[in-house]
């Protein structure tokens, strides 16, 4: 178990920079996901951190020590991959075994590790196994287990579900979240996958283009995205064009651009001046759909204009317009199927959380 | 793509044929072995042909071929799989001459390639001459080709994630080679090895041009030809050469592929 720490790290592929300058801290026993659209660097930045990687700048340190020319055999870390890397001509016993041994455990010692990491995978009984011999979900736990095993003080998981099926995926990710805080073993999750990012982190980096956009908790990230990149990538998000108004203890008025009407947000993390232009985020989620003499007990109540519902699973997605804007709204609940049936062509909506983005 | 029904035909007959033009002279010769002269149908069925040979001068020369064979097969995997592993994993300066040169003596009918190893030779290394070393080298330079884009394919089709995850496991560059990457591609590599040892056993022109005498079974079969013609005890020759190296090639599949089960298909 250890801190991470990657300093102002560069890494050029030719005329293309992958990582252009990237810090990132990763907190001792934290479970770190980093989030971003393929191509942003984010399996650049997780393989220099294995040293699978030679940075062109910057310094990267596992705990006290300084590994960023250190070669991969060197440094003690665990590593899942994205394809499958269960060696096919080992048993599951033999492949977690030679990494133990790698490590120099004792010789006593390694039967017993093992079948206590089988245990912690589920995978008891399965030791003499090939991979031929086992389903993709059950070879990608024995890698898991193989990582684990001799104790690394960092866990690298590079996308180590994209290869499996839906339903499996969320079964391990929710093995991954449990083996990691029954370890404790400091974990990085590299994933373009926002929904794994946000279940399994307890710290998330959002990159983009090589750089790191925003990190902190997920719900933080969630709730109040600093920039127009961490808006959109994360769920679903209305972008309207505002002004800001007058500020008001303890948020901020803001006019809607070409139409009569004001918004109320909180006071965002950046400082905003009277006249300045924003964008007033507001997710799809986050719209509640209002009976209309209610209306004073909410916030921020408009009227909007209904063009389309169409049904997607868990909630009603609904296209709309406020005056010229469009919104999309999800309207979850057993509210939502009153809308298919006949769709009504004004809704009452409660916009009920406005984050701020800066706009220029 | 639909083919209509005597097209068809036509091509099963045309494959069948073309199969019968290519086993029929290994049948022939096996029908001859038994025989009295070299005719069809055979008639006169005898084992007089194996008592015809001089033994102990063909049992030297297979001798010959099968060492040729062995050390030239070591030897093609000491000098390929270095050589196939760069060219397929690692991107240097000269990567692309080398992938050309590699094929060089594919080129040159057999004969010139071995003549001009001969005439370096004896500008460069005249007290080599003939000797046991230089027949083993020529040998192995006509095979390199062969064995490189085998060992090639399978470096190719075998995902360098092993490698890597093995790394970060803990293990030195060689040991990951060895102990993850080497079995992987273990199919590959012994099938690379039966071409090389088949190859090298059946050579003859390195022996006849290089060599100071000492023939390899085609070289002495060839002599033999070249003295009597084609005789039953010819035929017998050929027959017990090709039984001996086909069937170590055999045994060699057999017990490796044990060694590599479950990555046999």
């Amino acid at each position: 178990m250890a801190v991470v720490r990657v300093e102002s790290l560069v890494k050029r592929y030719g005329a293309v920079t992958a990582l252009k300058g990237v810090d990132v801290f990763i907190p001792n026993g934290s479970l770190t996901a980093i989030l971003g659209p393929s191509g942003c660097g984010k399996t650049t930045l997780l393989r220099c951190i294995a040293g699978l990687l030679l940075p062109d700048e910057g310094r990267i340190y596992i705990g006290s020590q300084e590994v960023t020319r250190v070669e991969p055999f060197h440094r003690n870390l665990g590593m899942v991959f994205q394809r499958p890397s269960m060696f096919p001509h080992m048993t599951v016993y033999e492949n977690i075994a030679w990494g133990l041994r790698l490590r120099r455990w004792q010789k006593h010692e390694i039967p017993r590790r093992v079948r206590e990491i089988l245990e912690l995978v589920r995978l008891k009984g399965m030791e003499d196994r090939r991979y031929n011999q086992l389903s993709g979900g059950q070879a990608q736990r024995v890698v898991i287990a193989r990582a684990l095993a001799p104790k690394p003080d960092l866990l690298l998981l590079d996308e180590p579900l994209s290869a499996l099926d839906a339903k499996l995926r969320a079964e391990l990710l929710a093995e991954i979240v449990d083996i990691q805080r029954e370890t404790g073993c400091t974990t990085l999750l590299v994933t373009h996958d926002q929904s794994e990012a946000l279940t399994a982190a307890d710290n998330l980096i959002l990159m983009n283009e090589g750089e790191i956009v925003q990190q902190g908790a997920p719900l933080d990230i969630y709730r109040r995205p600093q920039s127009v990149f961490s808006a959109n990538f994360i769920g679903t998000n209305n972008m309207l064009p505002c002004t800001v108004a007058r500020l008001d203890a303890p948020g901020v008025v803001l006019k809607l651009e070409d139409a009569p009407l004001e918004l109320v947000a909180d006071l965002p993390a950046f400082p905003v001046e009277i006249g300045q232009p924003v964008w007033a985020c507001v997710r799809a989620d986050d719209i509640d759909v209002i009976p209309q003499e209610t209306a004073p007990h909410y916030r921020n109540v408009v009227k909007i204009c209904v063009e389309r519902a169409a049904l997607t699973g868990g909630f009603v997605s609904v296209e709309a317009r406020l005056e010229a804007h469009p919104l999309r709204i999800h309207v979850s609940g057993s509210a939502r199927f009153a809308l298919l049936e006949q769709s009504p062509a004004f809704l009452t909506v409660s916009l009920a959380h406005v984050t701020l983005v800066p706009r220029d | 793509m639909k083919l209509s029904r005597p097209v068809l035909v036509t091509l099963n007959i045309a494959a069948l044929l073309l199969a019968f033009i290519l086993i029929w002279p290994v049948i022939q010769m096996m029908l001859s072995s038994f025989t009295t002269d070299i005719d069809f149908p055979p008639r006169n069925f005898t084992l007089n042909a194996f008592g015809n040979i001089v033994w102990p001068s063909y049992f030297l020369a297979i001798r010959f071929s099968l060492e040729l064979g062995l050390w030239t097969t070591l030897l093609l995997l000491a000098i390929c799989l270095p050589a196939a592993y760069v060219l397929e994993r690692r991107r240097f300066p000269g990567r692309s001459l080398l992938s050309v040169l590699i094929f060089v003596p594919t080129i040159f009918p057999g004969v010139t390639y071995v003549s001009a190893i001969g005439i370096y030779v004896a500008i460069f290394f005249p007290y080599l001459r003939g000797t046991f070393p230089i027949v083993l080298l020529g040998t192995a330079m006509g095979a390199i080709p062969l064995v490189v884009r085998a060992l090639q394919a399978s470096f190719a089709t075998t995902d360098p994630v092993y490698e890597e995850a093995a790394l970060v496991m803990g293990a030195h560059p060689l040991q990951a080679f060895v102990r993850v990457t080497l079995p992987i591609i273990g199919p590959g590599l012994i099938t690379a090895s039966m071409i090389a040892f088949t190859a090298a056993a059946m050579s003859f022109t390195p022996a006849f041009i290089l060599g100071s005498g000492q023939p390899t079974a085609a070289y002495y079969i060839y002599r033999e030809i070249g003295k009597v013609g084609f005789t039953p005890s010819v035929a017998v020759m050929v027959l017990i050469i090709q039984v001996v190296v086909l069937g170590i090639v055999q045994a060699m599949y057999f017990i490796f592929r044990r060694q590599f089960r479950g990555l046999f298909v």
